[in-house]
């Protein structure tokens, strides 16, 4: 006896209750599908504004700095071990995978327009060409951005964020004077011209942050060090990889100085990867549940309309093992028809919601608007089917069990 | 002994006390005023200084030109800060940056320390514009408790201590209303010469938290000192100063 075979006759037999049963079970893959689609989208979405907003999927620092200030620290003093940062980043930039490598100088100290309070900012020189090749995009509210090419002494040009510009009542056009400290403690100051207001996307930062070209950083922090390297790659998933060449070609050089990859520099990631991980978890185990249960119900209902037939089937010779084997078929099957269904249902709820434009509200903190971009995940129409499949076999045990240890007789007069 | 006789050796005694204690007093105050390293600078000067930092890892060189008490001017004087300058003056601290146009005002907590402090130390007169609330004394070391005369700009109250051996002040605290320490300078080396002239102390900003910092005096010179130079709108009487006279290596 080909059990599959009969099991698909038996839910074609009854194509009401199948077909019911079958949406329960397709719902519950495609809720599983979009989900995890969803828990990709925002993961994936973090990870790369983190690492395109700035952090890059690399940092080589110096190795005192790293270890005075911890690996996550934003602000870095410029390093001696820097000093020749070209050639490095041009060795560094030859490596398979790299984009770009771009030097960063951070700066902190007061701006100020002219007969105006003075502000604290947090400052970040920066190479813009680079930053366009490594994908770092300036998220401008008005004005322009930073030219390509280094400004010439004595025309600085700066970007504010916009709630530092709010603070200062800047606007591009302005003049803003840049106070800071060397780290030997000598004060500079030095004018800037504001040629443009930006987002950081986040509202907290923006109300203290700056952004400038290197070489006018480098002219108000007077060094000719830089704070650290940030390597930006073509693919994320080869971050480990390029590390590890970075790391011989800095060993090979003999520079005190780390790599450091950006996950270990935002533990932030990870504690929101964990918080809504366990919450999709939750929500999963639920809509598994509900699956179960109404599956379940379902399959209860099935085996006790057909008592009277399964007591039939052991009257001409059919073993109990035999039965169980059919009911589980049958349980297994509608579980794979269901689970394929709703993948496909899912794939097509995926494109239909991308297909709306939907954006989601900016999440805390954050300033800017989500565009809701659900991600295809294979790993999980493949994980759904087979939980459904599974899911479905566990609903199959109390009916079966009941199914089976019925005596023959009394099967026969279920009515 | 007869009351009257009693009485009148019970006044005897008081009065050879109360005689001592005034010449007690009077010891005192000479020695605040002995102690005064400021008490005959010229009102108009330039005095060359060296700021390092205990161990030694940075050297700063600046002059301060100071006309009066309300004026002062620091001059930076390593070739890379050439054109830097701090003015005091109006009560306030102004950075003047060879790279903006306009002077920025600075809060009191990002004045050159070092600078901050000698010039409140120039400016401090213990013995004219302070009274002199306690003192004590104790291995050789007088401390005078003083609080600041009205319209005394400055530390509203200081505490001066002085070797009685030397009578010259070993340390300063500079204190706030509250009687809290804001700022201590502590003498460390004196100039060989008629005048009470430090050549080294160390100043540390409590309040501010910052390090301690060795100020060496390099020199000390009377001289006329132009309005100008304090100018924050006008540069020209700064720029036309006499460059630095010593190499920075010699400073």
């Amino acid at each position: 006896m080909n059990v599959f075979a009969l099991g698909w006759r038996n839910l074609a037999r009854n194509r009401r209750r199948t077909a019911l049963s079958l949406a329960i079970v397709a719902c519950g893959t495609a809720a599983l599908v979009v989900t995890a689609g969803f828990v990709r989208f925002s993961f994936d979405g973090l990870r790369e504004a983190m690492i395109h907003g700035g952090l890059g999927h690399l940092e080589v620092a110096a190795e005192e700095e790293v270890e005075r200030r911890g690996v996550v620290a934003l602000d870095r003093s410029p390093s001696a071990a820097l000093e020749g940062w070209e050639a490095l980043r041009g060795e560094l930039e030859r490596l398979p995978h790299v984009d770009a490598v771009g030097a960063n100088l951070h700066l902190l100290g007061l701006v100020r327009r002219a007969d105006g309070a003075a502000v604290s900012f947090v400052g970040l020189g920066v190479e813009p060409d680079r930053e366009l090749r490594m994908a770092f995009p300036t998220k401008l509210r008005s004005g322009r951005g930073l030219a390509a090419t280094p400004p010439a002494p004595g025309d600085e040009p700066v970007l504010l964020a916009a709630g530092l510009a709010r603070s200062l009542g800047a606007a591009p056009g302005d003049t803003v004077t840049l106070l800071m400290a060397r780290a030997d403690g000598m004060l500079n100051a030095m004018d800037a011209r504001v040629t443009g207001i930006y987002t950081t996307g986040v509202a907290e930062l923006d109300t203290r942050m700056l952004k400038l070209p290197l070489a006018s950083a480098a002219r108000l922090a007077e060094t000719s060090r830089v704070s650290n390297l940030v390597v930006a790659l073509d693919d994320t998933s080869r971050t480990a990889e390029v590390a590890a060449a970075v790391r011989r070609a800095l060993a090979a050089r003999g520079d005190a100085l780390v790599v450091t990859p950006w996950s270990a520099r935002a533990p932030f990631y990870e504690q929101v990867r964990g918080l809504y991980t366990g919450i999709f978890r939750f929500l999963g185990t639920i809509v598994a549940l509900l699956v179960v249960l109404a599956a379940s119900n379902t399959l209860v209902m099935t085996v006790f309309e057909r008592l009277r037939e399964l007591g039939t089937l052991r009257a001409i010779g059919t073993t109990p093992g035999q039965i169980a084997a059919l009911l589980f078929a049958e349980a297994g099957e509608l579980g794979l028809a269901g689970g394929a269904l709703g993948a496909l249902a899912g794939w097509a709820a995926v494109g239909g919601i991308n297909a709306l434009g939907l954006r989601l509200p900016a999440p805390p903190g954050a300033v800017e608007e989500i565009d809701l971009e659900l991600a295809l995940v294979p790993e999980a129409f493949v994980g759904a089917v087979v939980l459904m499949v599974a899911v479905l076999l566990v609903a199959a045990i109390v009916p079966i069990l009941r199914a089976t240890r019925i005596a023959v007789v009394d099967a026969l007069g279920h009515v | 002994m007869k009351p009257a006789r009693a009485a009148l050796c019970a006044f005897v005694a008081a009065a050879l006390g109360a005689a001592r204690l005034a010449a007690a007093d009077a010891e005192l105050t000479r020695l605040l005023a002995d102690s005064d390293p400021f008490a005959t600078a010229p009102s108009e000067m330039r005095v060359e200084l060296v700021f390092s930092s205990p161990r030694g890892e940075a050297r700063v060189p600046v002059e301060i030109w100071r006309k009066g008490e309300g004026l002062a001017l620091v001059r930076f004087l390593a070739p890379r800060d050439l054109g830097k300058y701090v003015v005091r003056r109006d009560g306030g601290f102004y950075f003047l940056s060879p790279r903006a146009a306009e002077p920025v005002r600075l809060a009191p907590a990002l004045a050159p320390a070092g600078g901050a402090a000698l010039d409140a130390l120039l400016a401090v007169r213990p013995s004219r514009d302070y009274d002199v609330v306690t003192t004590s004394e104790h291995s050789g070391q007088v401390t005078f408790d003083l609080a600041a005369r009205a319209g005394t700009p400055g530390a509203p109250r200081l505490r001066w201590v002085v070797s009685r051996a030397t009578r010259r002040p070993l340390r300063v605290e500079f204190r706030d209303a509250a009687d809290a320490v804001e700022r201590l300078v502590e003498f460390k080396a004196w100039r060989a010469g008629r005048r009470l002239e430090p050549a080294a102390i160390v100043a540390k900003e409590i309040a501010r938290g910052s390090p301690p910092l060795e100020v060496e005096i390099v020199a000390i010179e009377e001289r006329p000192v132009p309005a100008a130079l304090f100018d924050l709108k006008d540069g020209s009487a700064r720029a036309a100063l006499p460059p630095p006279q010593r190499p920075p290596e010699a400073l």
